[in-house]
């Protein structure tokens, strides 16, 4: 293991209202002198993906002393996180982390993903619903439902047995990276594609628990009849393949 | 076929034709959809001149009632136009996805560049 330390690429989307404070979470989390921050983690590059937002995320991301990369138009969460990977891919670090913009994930659980990270995982996943969580995390019934269809398409489809393979806080290697900034096809929708392209390349996918806050601001990337439709159209990426 | 009907299908093609004329003069068609569309409405112009040919080519097929063969013929068309048309649509979504990373990634050099000189001068 290097120090070349970390990189938390964060997509946003008219975030404003939270993007500087998560930043700074992040930030307090990884960079403080060695003597107080966790073993696990490193000096920190936050990079945030301005989707297209028409507020001012991009100027507050950029004056937490994000590195910013702006979208011209709003393409979608799947979208903001490949530009992510492909930035990421070119840069020095020895793990890459995911995280929401919203504040729905909490810095503190930093070191536990970085720290599986290191120990062999090349994708590590926040669980919400990890037996080991304290608390269960409340979801809306659509979403639990198709949460649990995913699941088990994922576990006959590609072998890996996940609780919450929506979760958006990842922590990841340079081998899946590389894999991600290569093979996630434009149009890219959802994180559980990248799930199931690193499942079939083999890589090693691990979950460790964590606590999600309720969202701070914003609302829900889909809701109701658009988070089905969702769904299907990620099942369908999922279980064919090809493109999204 | 009536006479009334010859003229109405006619003038129908006509129209079609002077529109695809309009759009591809005034750039607002790429001229393989043109010639599409001209090539379309050519068939059209040939049914309606002499609506014989349809039965003359529903008797080669054995087609009994040969009206069905141009509602047939049709639909095929459409559907796969309408295909082709997803397919080049998923195509430019992802072209125009791809234009937009790399344009993200050169704003952010340029940015960097411009800082890094403004600090050297």
């Amino acid at each position: 293991m290097d120090n070349s330390g970390l990189i938390a690429v964060i997509p946003a989307y008219n975030e404003e209202n939270t993007v500087g404070a998560v930043i700074a979470e992040v930030q307090r989390t990884c960079s403080g002198p060695a003597e107080v921050r966790p073993a696990e983690v490193r000096p920190v590059e936050v990079v945030v993906v301005d989707d297209g937002s028409a507020d001012s995320t991009a100027e507050t991301a950029a004056a937490a002393g994000a590195t910013v990369l702006r979208l011209p138009v709003n393409l979608g969460y799947g979208a903001a996180l490949r530009l992510g990977f492909r930035y990421a891919a070119g840069r020095q670090w020895d793990c890459a982390l995911v995280l929401d913009a919203d504040g729905q994930h909490i810095a503190t659980d930093i070191p536990s993903l970085v720290a599986a990270c290191h120990s062999g995982a090349d994708l590590v996943l926040g669980s919400r619903f990890h037996p080991d969580c304290a608390v269960a995390y409340p979801v809306s019934r659509i979403r639990r439902a198709a949460i649990r269809v995913v699941s088990r398409v994922l576990r006959h489809r590609r072998g890996v047995a996940l609780t919450d393979p929506t979760s958006g806080f990842w922590a990841m290697s340079r081998p899946c990276v590389e894999l991600f900034s290569r093979q996630l096809p434009a149009g890219y929708l959802d994180n559980l594609l990248g799930l199931s392209i690193a499942a079939r390349a083999g890589l090693a996918i691990a979950e460790v628990p964590v606590t999600m806050a309720p969202r701070q601001g914003g609302q829900p990337s889909t809701q109701g009849a658009r988070l089905v439709f969702h769904y299907l159209r990620t099942l369908l990426a999922i279980s064919i393949g090809g493109r999204s | 076929m009536s006479l009334t009907a010859r003229i109405v299908s006619a003038l129908l093609a006509a129209f079609v034709v002077a529109i695809i004329l309009k759009l591809q003069r005034r750039g607002g068609l790429v001229s393989k959809y043109g010639l599409l569309w001209m090539a379309t409405s050519a068939v059209m112009l040939v049914m309606a001149a002499a609506p014989d040919v349809v039965d003359t080519v529903g008797g080669w097929l054995g087609v009994e009632y040969t009206p069905s063969l141009v509602f047939m013929a049709a639909l095929g068309f459409v559907l796969v136009v309408l295909v082709q048309y997803s397919w080049e649509l998923s195509r430019s979504e992802q072209r125009i996805q791809i234009l937009m990373e790399e344009v993200a990634l050169l704003r952010r050099e340029l940015d960097e560049q411009r800082k890094d000189a403004e600090a050297e001068g």
